[in-house]
């Protein structure tokens, strides 16, 4: 063993090149050939690695790209929002994006946070008002008091959302 | 009496709270359809409170109206009492159709989401229909109802389609287009019995289940009678 240094952990062949220059010049060669290959090897090895950890977070982005582009694609939600309130809900941590129907589970998830959020859709634009309807105004004005006739004509949904919004307030005397 | 509609309003609102949590994962047209019952029943109350305290206010002559000439004081806050009590009666009566309506399209909301959604693909579908239509072979009439009941269950596939216009061509093929509805109902109650299904669907299964144990329609009835109640 003592005369096979390489061999001897108690040997270190990386302290210097006191001892290398005391070996031949075969073992020399040999010895700085199998350095020269551990250094590549070193060198692939930490380009592997690099890559190995950017895959990583490509499956993570592609992931994150899909949802997004999913949600935009769709249209009827802020993609950004929606992907706000799903993460907060934990609905999509379990979302494959490589299963078949990832989609449709997906929109599944955006139908019903749509359905609790109603805010998250996009809002129409408002409408404007005709020349002709002067300052009588309309079923959306708060300000017009409808009365029992009105009402008498109304669908009960109509009914419903004119006494939401105070148009039967004179009606009945109510006082807000 | 009031303590006592008070606590039966309170309740009702407790129960239904408890239900719009069983609404979660079942989309977007049930919360809609909820909320609408909810403007309606919530409403109900409010109008027989508001005319309640409007005919004290006339009562107690703290309205401010004049009789017209020739008529009495007295005869005018008669006029106008029998006024806001028909004006009242005809808004709660409103409200109620609209609560029961609101009722029944979040029934057949949750009725709709439970009931499998069709292949995409054209290819697919054309071949679940000709599977279906070696299953019906045979038969007429209500024997062929019978028979689209009893397969259903058997095939989320032949599930889809049947409850599909497919199945709905099938009845009027035998001229009983009239039997959609009964039939889409057997078929939900069968597959409530179902374990499984999408997560849309065992969300439907679980609301729908709570919908019938909240008594959703008993409770428009108890906000109902409240409002006409607190009216007097």
């Amino acid at each position: 063993m003592a005369d096979d240094p390489i061999g001897d952990p108690s040997v270190d062949p990386t302290a210097g090149d006191s001892w290398l220059g005391q070996q031949s010049a075969e073992v020399q060669q040999a010895i700085r050939s199998l350095r020269s290959e551990n250094a590549k090897h070193r060198t692939t090895n930490k380009v592997l690695q690099s890559q190995i950890s950017k895959l990583g977070d490509s499956a993570s982005t592609i992931r994150k790209l899909s949802i997004d582009n999913h949600l935009l694609q769709k249209g009827t939600v802020d993609p950004k929002l929606a992907r706000f309130y799903l993460s907060e809900e934990g609905q999509l941590d379990d979302i494959d994006v490589s299963a078949e129907d990832w989609t449709t589970l997906l929109d599944d998830r955006v139908n019903d946070l749509l359905g609790r959020h109603p805010e998250l859709k996009g809002k129409a634009p408002m409408p404007t008002r005709s020349s002709t309807s002067g300052s009588t105004g309309g079923p959306g004005q708060p300000s017009m008091q409808l009365s029992r006739a009105d009402a008498q004509m109304m669908t009960p949904e109509q009914v419903a959302a004119a006494f939401q919004s105070g148009h039967f307030d004179n009606l009945l005397g109510r006082k807000r | 009496m009031a303590d006592e509609l008070t606590d039966v309003i309170t309740q009702s609102d407790n129960v239904l709270a408890e239900f719009e949590q069983s609404l979660k994962g079942t989309g977007e047209q049930s919360h809609a359809a909820f909320r609408s019952l909810r403007q309606a029943t919530m409403a109900l109350p409010s109008v027989g409170t508001a005319a309640a305290t409007s005919i004290a206010r006339v009562k107690q002559g703290q309205d401010a109206s004049l009789p017209p000439e020739g008529v009495t004081l007295e005869a005018h806050r008669a006029a106008q009492i029998q006024q806001l009590t028909g004006d009242a009666h005809t808004i709660i009566e409103k409200l109620r159709q609209a609560s029961y309506s609101a009722a029944d399209a979040l029934e057949n909301t949750l009725h709709d989401a439970i009931l499998p959604t069709p292949s995409k693909e054209s290819g697919e579908r054309m071949l679940r229909r000709d599977e279906l239509s070696r299953v019906l072979a045979g038969a007429k009439g209500q024997a062929m109802i019978g028979k689209m009941v009893d397969t259903i269950g058997a095939n989320p596939s032949w599930d889809a389609e049947l409850l599909s216009d497919h199945g709905r061509a099938l009845l009027a093929s035998e001229g009983m287009s009239n039997e959609w509805g009964n039939f889409k109902r057997a078929a939900v109650g069968k597959l409530m019995q179902q374990a499984g299904g999408t997560e849309r669907q065992v969300a439907a299964k679980s609301a729908l289940a709570a919908f019938h144990r909240s008594n959703v329609r008993g409770r428009i009835t108890a906000y109902h009678q409240a409002a006409r109640m607190r009216l007097g």
